[in-house]
């Protein structure tokens, strides 16, 4: 449960290795991948008042990937639309800026921005996981009589320095010429990526509150400004964990453990409460494997 | 009572009249327990009521009142992905502020709480069931009802808080929805109509009423609609909802009877609430629930068991947070055997929409009812020199007197500051003043209060004029 802005003492990157990352995290000179143009002139427009959903779908039709995409997730069992949506013109006039900035954001965490030559499965994994944190962070929400959509934005974009840092050291690595060891990556890609999603959803002009919350997402009761929402991020980041195990790095989470979870007495959740939770892990595996 | 810890005083929710009961238990040297649900103390109150929505609503004040402020020079608007959290920077310095104090005056008066659901297992014992999963007993020689009340949610409007919100879930949105509906047209209702309206949400109101909150002064409520329609909002009045849907896609569609649609980006339903009693098994300690979900009280806030009470929301109307502190320290008062003082027949309403609204007393129609006629004075802000200043013109104050222009009946205020103007109302109502006290003495200048004064000598002039005035219906 922590939020470091450094590599912890115990983990031995190799020297170089080592004076580079630091020296770009000091320097604030890491790269953070941009958004698809696509989708970040989509999460532009979804901020501009004046904006109308016409401007929104000539926008997408310029990327047929996206457009493609934006047609399955919005037919998909996440957004379960009462009638087939058929067109694209029918998808952005009636989704609205919202939610198409939403599917734009989901779609670009499948995108290449997030794949990293040599470990896409392992890319893919954490993707699962991170839909699967924003399934119950909504869940949760809605338990709390909270409102869903922070809690599954928070949910969906709270490890995406993840795969940023992975890119980021094989790329290090590389420049360096020593064989990359993922099981050092990950020491610290744990110890920095709160830090770095941080970074990241400002970067793509998301609101602060959000940075926040992925920022201590490990440690909620840090938080200033959105603690109820990093609590929740936290308790669906387990039950994530549970319903979808990683695949290089499945966390020691049952549901022995999850019901003791730390966060339930904060979020003033009661054991009936958590059975309804856990009760939705089929359902939300199903919604996983229809869109990942 | 075996195999359980137990109390002189058992206390269920620590919402405004529960903590007042278990205070007044704990003061008059009974051991006193208060058992919460909630992680904290305060109730819907504090957590997701009062305090946040006013919290909320200062900050809309602030922005517009900005503006109004500075005669036009400044001009401003908020941009579309503002969140509305953001709007309440400072709420949880002000809940938790307030949650501290609360809980110091507890420990002071050595109440003990504990936090989990309440569950009656008979007359006298209570199960708590813990966050963690725990149980375990007390018992009470006295126990008393406070566990208020939650957003009700009519079966056929789907609330998902996501699209369609409840009054607790409005308050974490995301974003300033462009559109909202309101359904009801209650305290809660325009309270939140009004703040929204007033940040630019485009607000439709929807109500079977012919005006929202029928039971204020007529002239308060239509400036409230009058307000509220300059602001770009619409009141639906004399409608019924015939279904709401959330589209699956990016609206709200709300069908009324009579076949209008009426689309937008959020709805808020708000049409009352109701009695927290789903967990408490109120059947093993004898009690049955009213048709209305509520526990039936006699004059001293008794249940149909004689050692158990029931106050705050539980009990229905008027469910202020003022009148449920009266009402857990009178139920004790009668419990211990003490005298509660005078019942307190002149309980202030205050509505916290903007503008605001307050009244306490008769209003010119009760009066009219009961006395057979009135006068009414009024003191429009506009001839307010503090009115002018602070830019509060469309505000007035209205004195209700006997017919005869003496006897003060009644004070109705709308405008910025009404819930704190009404006081010195009410003050003159409980001491029994004629309406001449607020002539014959001086009041600060430039302030609102000046606005008695005005109404007095408005009513003075029409004694002069009329000397047996005749009755005035619905002024």
């Amino acid at each position: 449960m922590t939020s470091s802005s450094t590599p912890r003492a115990d983990i031995q990157l190799p020297a170089a290795v080592h004076d580079r990352l630091i020296e770009r995290l000091k320097s604030n000179s890491l790269e953070l991948p941009v958004l698809p143009e696509v989708a970040s002139q989509v999460v532009t427009l979804s901020n501009d008042p004046n904006a109308d959903t016409r401007r929104l779908a000539q926008l997408i039709q310029r990327d047929q990937a996206m457009a493609g995409h934006l047609m399955r997730m919005a037919n998909s069992p996440f957004y379960s639309p009462k009638i087939p949506l058929v067109s694209l013109d029918q998808v952005v006039s009636r989704m609205g800026m919202k939610r198409i900035r939403e599917i734009a954001l989901i779609i670009s965490c499948q995108s290449k921005v997030f794949k990293v030559p040599g470990y896409e499965a392992l890319v893919k994994s954490h993707f699962r996981h991170s839909l699967a944190a924003a399934a119950f962070a909504q869940e949760i929400a809605r338990s709390r009589r909270w409102n869903v959509e922070e809690a599954f934005l928070c949910g969906l974009l709270h490890d995406v320095g993840w795969p940023v840092l992975l890119q980021e050291l094989v790329d290090l690595y590389k420049s360096c010429d020593v064989a990359f060891e993922l099981p050092v990556a990950e020491a610290v890609i744990s110890a920095l990526h709160t830090r770095i999603g941080s970074d990241l959803v400002k970067h793509w002009s998301l609101p602060a509150r959000l940075g926040e919350a992925i920022l201590y997402h490990h440690d909620p009761l840090s938080s200033t400004i959105a603690s109820q929402t990093a609590m929740m991020t936290n308790l669906a980041d387990d039950l994530a964990h549970l319903t979808v195990p990683l695949l290089d790095n499945p966390r020691a989470v049952n549901e022995d453990s999850v019901r003791a979870h730390p966060m339930l007495q904060h979020l003033n959740m009661y054991p009936d409460e958590m059975d309804a939770l856990l009760a939705m892990r089929e359902h939300i595996t199903q919604m996983i494997e229809a869109v990942a | 009572m075996s195999d359980s810890e137990a109390f002189d005083v058992v206390v269920i929710g620590g919402g405004p009249a529960g903590q007042h009961a278990a205070v007044h238990a704990a003061r008059s040297g009974r051991s006193a327990l208060l058992i919460e649900r909630e992680a904290s103390i305060g109730g819907a109150c504090v957590a997701r009521g009062t305090i946040p929505s006013k919290t909320l609503r200062e900050t809309a004040l602030a922005l517009t009142g900005f503006k109004r402020k500075s005669g036009d020079v400044c001009q401003m608007s908020l941009g579309e992905d503002i969140q509305v959290a953001s709007l309440m920077t400072r709420l949880e310095q002000v809940v938790s502020a307030h949650q501290r104090y609360m809980q110091s005056q507890l420990a002071r008066d050595q109440v003990q709480m504990r936090h989990g659901r309440a569950r009656f297992i008979d007359a006298h014992t209570i199960e708590i069931g813990g966050v963690d999963g725990s149980r375990r007993r007390v018992s009470g020689a006295i126990i008393v009802i406070a566990s208020g009340s939650r957003p009700r949610s009519p079966a056929e409007i789907p609330v998902d808080h996501a699209h369609i919100l409840d009054s607790d879930s409005i308050l974490s949105m995301t974003y300033l929805p462009r559109s909202l509906t309101v359904l009801g047209a209650g305290v809660i209702a325009c309270e939140y109509a009004s703040i929204f309206a007033s940040l630019g949400t485009q607000v439709t109101m929807i109500d079977k009423g012919e005006r929202p909150l029928a039971f204020l002064d007529r002239e308060l409520t239509t400036r409230f609609v009058e307000a509220f329609t300059a602001m770009g909002g619409r009141f639906l009045g004399k409608r019924s909802t015939a279904s709401v849907a959330w589209d699956g896609l990016g609206e709200v569609v709300t069908r009324l009877q009579d076949g209008e649609e009426v689309r937008s980006e959020k709805l808020l339903c708000a049409l009352g609430r109701v009695a927290n009693l789903e967990n408490l098994d109120i059947g093993k300690a004898g009690l049955t629930p009213t048709d209305r979900g509520l526990i039936k009280v006699n004059d001293q806030l008794r249940t149909s068991v004689v050692h158990i009470f029931a106050v705050g929301d539980v009990i229905g109307p008027p469910s202020l947070a003022s009148s449920a502190m009266d009402q857990g320290r009178r139920a004790m008062c009668h419990a211990l055997g003490q005298d509660p003082g005078v019942p307190a027949e002149l309980i202030p309403v205050g509505i916290y929409s903007i503008p605001e609204m307050s009244q306490v007393g008769l209003t010119s129609d009760q009066a009219t009812e009961r006395h057979g006629g009135c006068l009414v004075g009024r003191a429009p802000f506009a001839e307010i020199a503090r009115g002018q200043i602070a830019a509060i013109q469309d505000g007035l104050l209205k004195l209700v007197t006997d017919k005869a222009g003496k006897r003060l009946l009644g004070v109705q205020v709308v405008g910025e500051g009404a819930a704190e103007l009404v006081a010195i109302g009410q003050m003159a109502l409980i001491t029994g003043q004629d309406v001449d006290v607020f002539i014959s003495n001086t009041f600060n200048f430039p302030t609102l209060a000046e606005g008695y004064r005005i109404a007095a000598l408005d009513i003075a002039h029409q004694r002069q004029q009329v000397p047996t005035p005749a009755p005035v219906a619905g002024a």
